[in-house]
């Protein structure tokens, strides 16, 4: 094991995932109002949002604990799931901590620190919030899984480096495109903006999830939404499309922000030209997109 | 002195706790004396199973015969596999006894004579179930076990549900038992022995010929155990039964009961029944029907707003887990030994962690109704408030049971699901099995979310929200209570951390009821101190890996640098009231109640075929037979009224009348001394002929 490789390309992608994400923010901040024919904030906007926030009054409307420690939790985990996410090579950097399975559940517990903060608050808009969240969570993360799996069937190993090794030297199989295709199509409700930001919908239930959140905490979960972008489309680019990979270590890190940022644009165009699913059609659309993703692993299974 | 010393003194400590207890009716004193005896059970029970695993032999004696009578005697086989379920019977008994002791004080009217010696009797049975390796003696501690934990189940015999429950339970397993003598029954026949080995060798004789009959055989005893175990469509008895007792009875039902039909299955496809293509069909079979109890029991979970009766869905659901892994480890076997005793540890190392997370929440949800008076998730919240410790361990509890790493869940689950889905690696196997089997890993990821959902509801239903006043003026938890349930989730916690321990006593266990060359645990398990790889076949590289112990480094870095980023920040903090949108409104008024969470979802698992409503997909309310019958089918259909009802009347009766038996005796023993000691004087004078 090369340690130094290793902790060097964890500081890469959680730097990538956390620190790069508000910029990410900006510039669909700034394409957003570009398409509705605004000037729109400067692109660093969103960093001067979150310093500004981490000082701001922090009104506690419980004396519950887990309201104060599980905003954190969601970007820790955010930053542990970048660590599986290989940026620098074919590798990921802690490959040898887990596999896919593993990723779905961390990706699960971003979801469950942020519906435990909802709760603990107290206030019914954050309940239904959290409830739509978790729904929409059930529904997408089979369609995230079955992709991984078709990998791994294809590729005979449960670890992502291994998948992305095989994705890599093979090029793209039947299966594998389906796969990749799905994820797609998914991509908004795994990043969880319209047409499925249903859990925070400010128009009907004032921001859901967030509603009682204000300083430090709201930071932190504005932040995680945040990195949560770039994770997903790091996910799809660095996975799903791992062309081109070079030797040269810098350059796959320049080519891999340059892919993540051409998926989200496409991914801020689809969120601006696009309404608000409601929670029963996001399930529907979902679910359907799930069954219909079923055919992938058998198309993996027949070698093609 | 032999190595049985221990066992001996245990269960004599255990058999003394139940007749103790059914002297004492005070409940304290009764608790406190049954906790006494099942600390020192637990104890012997222990050290003696961490005993025999260290040095890792079977330990074989016959303690008596009946010869003369049937070809049967009491033999004991004591191998790994039995110890691993002795450790979980040892803990689990312990904790839920330590639970009792405060807990029975909210039924008020009812006896503990009627919870303790039945509770004690369920212990010694489970153990006996374990233990023996004589099926005449198996179906005795069987049925032992059925009975004592009926008698559980209607504890609280003037409710009318309680009285449901524990009919259907009662008719079911007895149907089950019934399949299990029939077997029993013939395959005496065949090896006049009911030794294990004898059955053993005249099954392989009956393997190779019958075809029919070997099918009948496999079928009779996978139904027993499967009815037992909860299986979906057999379970249909758990939902009602398993809600009815006192919680922490409950909790041992969930946590080992139902798990020992799961023993039971494991001991007979693994060693009683010789390896062959039968089993592997049944294999099949088994694993489909677990992966159907997962996901309609866990569905059907989802839309529970009844905390016991939502737990009891899972537990079919959970079983159906276990099902799965040991279904596919007896399809693999044969054909890729690898992917075989993955699957089949897999599914033993769940069904450990399961017994661990169940029992906790059941014994949470019997703390909240110690506290509040109810388990309907609709009329409680906020309970955070008064019972934080109760809270915290409920949340290890949900987090276990969903899976989510690094709580212990999540390791079983990993291997089932690779196992599963590695039947791809298998080539001898038809594409459509193939098939099936990874869409059953499918189906399992899937459910995982979906327990994931139900246990939030729970979590976020009972703990969190604002709280309502009127339950404040109940007793608060005693510290007994909240032990019991600190020691389960300190469990769940460190088995998930530090997994390998747990997957080499099950590896072990695997190995030794099977009775063939397996490979070694370090070719398939690729090991170290903090986490494990695995690998599927013969010289290749690791497929999955899971080292847990990342998870704190990475937690612990990472929260340092995010409190240090707050504390930097320095927000002033401030109280302030729930922001309701501007309006004011009484909490009451506004609460979130957990018949709320996920109504779309519960709407697209619900609809109606014909008269029969389904409820995630469980059908509710099936039509009554009313069709054209005559009145007295219809009243022999009801066997309540004319014989259940009658028949537990007569019972309470029976234990009433023993109950003032033992009140007059006390007072009238001299009385009795004398009139006996008369009676035996005339007889000796009898006997000797008149001659003194």
């Amino acid at each position: 094991m090369n340690w130094s490789l290793i902790i060097f390309s964890s500081i890469i992608n959680i730097s990538v995932v956390l620190l790069l994400s508000p910029l990410f923010d900006g510039f669909t901040r700034k394409i957003r109002a570009i398409i509705q024919s605004r000037v729109g904030p400067p692109p660093l906007q969103s960093y001067y949002d979150i310093l500004k926030l981490m000082g701001k009054e922090d009104l506690k409307s419980t004396i519950n604990p887990l309201f104060r420690f599980s905003p954190y939790l969601s970007v820790i985990s955010i930053a542990m799931a970048s660590l599986l996410v290989p940026i620098v090579g074919v590798n990921p950097p802690f490959n040898f901590w887990g596999d896919i399975f593993l990723f779905i559940y961390i990706i699960t517990v971003v979801g469950i620190a942020i519906i435990i903060t909802a709760s603990a608050s107290e206030n019914p808009f954050a309940y239904i919030g959290a409830s739509r969240k978790m729904m929409l969570h059930l529904s997408v993360e089979p369609i995230l899984a079955i992709a991984l799996i078709t990998g791994a069937i294809n590729a005979d190993s449960f670890k992502i480096g291994d998948i992305v090794k095989w994705y890599h030297l093979n090029g793209p199989n039947v299966s594998m495109l389906l796969a990749t295709v799905c994820v797609f199509l998914s991509l908004q409700a795994l990043i969880g903006k319209i047409p499925f930001d249903v859990s925070e919908a400010e128009q009907e239930i004032a921001e859901g999830v967030l509603i009682e959140l204000s300083g430090p905490k709201y930071a932190c979960v504005k932040w995680a939404n945040m990195s949560k972008q770039v994770l997903f489309c790091l996910v799809f680019s660095q996975i799903f499309i791992p062309w081109p990979l070079t030797e040269n270590i810098l350059l796959n890190i320049l080519i891999a922000l340059s892919k993540v940022t051409v998926i989200i644009f496409i991914s801020t165009l689809i969120e601006a030209l696009n309404p608000r699913l409601r929670i029963d059609q996001a399930l529907k659309y979902n679910l359907t997109l799930a069954g219909f993703s079923i055919t992938a692993v058998f198309l993996a299974l027949l070698g093609v | 002195m032999d190595d049985f010393y221990y066992l001996y003194a245990s269960l004599g400590f255990l058999l003394l706790g139940a007749i103790l207890s059914i002297f004492i009716n005070r409940k304290s004193l009764a608790g406190f004396v049954s906790l006494i005896m099942n600390f020192l059970f637990s104890i012997g029970l222990l050290n003696f199973s961490i005993n025999c695993l260290m040095n890792n032999n079977q330990l074989e004696k016959n303690l008596f015969s009946i010869k003369p009578l049937l070809n049967s005697s009491l033999s004991i086989l004591v191998d790994s596999l039995s110890a691993v379920f002795l450790i979980v019977i040892a803990i689990v008994s312990l904790c839920v006894t330590m639970f009792s002791w405060k807990y029975l004080e909210v039924y008020k009217a009812h006896s503990p004579r009627r919870f303790y010696p039945f509770l004690m009797l369920l212990f010694f049975s489970s153990v006996g179930v374990v233990i023996v390796k004589d099926l005449f003696f198996f179906i005795l501690f069987w049925e032992v076990m059925t009975l004592s934990s009926w008698f559980l189940v209607i504890f609280e015999g003037e409710k009318r549900e309680a009285l449901r429950g524990g009919l259907q339970y009662f008719i079911a397993t007895h149907i089950a038992t019934a399949f299990l003598i029939l077997s029993a029954v013939i395959l005496y026949s065949y090896s006049n022995d009911f030794n294990f080995t004898a059955i053993s060798k005249s099954l392989s004789d009956i393997l190779k010929g019958n075809f029919l009959l070997s099918h009948f055989i496999l079928f009779s005893l996978s139904l027993a155990f499967l009815t037992k175990a909860g299986v979906l469509p057999f379970g249909f008895w758990l939902p009602n039964a398993y809600p009815q007792p006192p919680s922490s009875a409950s909790s041992f039902f969930g946590g080992v009961m139902s798990k020992l039909a799961v023993y039971a299955l494991l001991r007979f496809f693994l060693s009683v029944i010789p390896l062959s293509p039968y089993t592997q069909s049944w294999g099949f079979i088994i694993a489909t029907a677990g992966v159907f109890s997962i996901f309609i029991g866990t569905i059907a979970a989802l839309t529970q707003d009844e905390a016991k009766r939502l737990m009891s869905f899972h537990a079919i659901g959970q079983v159906g887990y276990m099902l799965l892994g040991i279904g596919a480890g007896l399809y693999f076997m044969s054909l890729n030994q690898f992917v075989g005793i993955t699957a089949l540890t897999g599914g033993l190392l769940h069904l450990l962690n399961n017994s661990m997370y169940k029992s906790l929440l059941f014994l949470n949800a019997g703390s909240i109704y110690y506290k509040t008076g109810t388990t309907d998730l609709d009329r409680i919240s906020g309970l955070i408030r008064v019972m934080p410790l109760t809270t915290m361990t409920a949340l290890v509890g949900s987090l276990s049971i969903a899976g989510v790493p690094p709580f212990n869940g999540f390791v079983s689950k990993l291997i089932i699901f690779e196992s599963s889905i590695g039947a791809a690696k298998v080539s001898e196997t038809l594409l459509l099995i193939k098939g099936a089997f990874i869409v059953f890993g499918i189906i399992s990821v899937f459910i995982s979310a979906i327990t994931l959902a139900s246990f939030l509801k729970f979590f976020n239903s009972s703990f969190m929200g604002k709280m309502k006043l009127t339950y404040v003026e109940r007793g608060n938890v005693h510290w007994s209570m909240t032990l019991s349930q600190i020691i389960l989730a300190l469990i769940c916690l460190i088995t998930g951390l530090f997994p390998i321990i747990s997957l080499k006593l099950t590896y072990n266990a695997i190995t030794s009821a099977v009775n063939l060359s397996l490979p070694n645990f370090s070719e398939i398990f690729v090991t170290s101190f903090f986490g494990f790889g695995i690998n599927f076949c013969k010289n290749c590289s690791e497929g999955g890996v899971w080292f847990p112990i990342f998870v704190i480094f990475s937690v612990f870095i990472l929260s340092l640098l995010i409190f240090s980023f707050e504390r930097y920040a320095q927000a002033p903090k401030r109280e302030v009231e729930t922001w309701y949108g501007g309006k004011e409104h009484s909490p009451e008024e506004v609460t979130y109640t957990g018949h709320s969470f996920y109504q779309p979802f519960k709407e697209m698992v619900s609809f109606r075929i014909g008269k029969i409503q389904f409820k995630g997909l469980y059908p509710v309310g099936l039509p009554s037979f009313k069709l054209s019958m005559p009145s007295w089918i219809k009243k022999f259909l009801n066997p309540d009224d004319w014989f259940y009802y009658p028949f537990a009347n007569k019972v309470r009766l029976v234990f009433i009348s023993i109950e003032q038996i033992y009140e007059k005796l006390s007072k009238k023993y001299i009385a009795w001394l004398v009139l006996g000691s008369i009676l035996v004087g005339v007889l000796v004078f009898h006997l000797s002929g008149g001659k003194p």
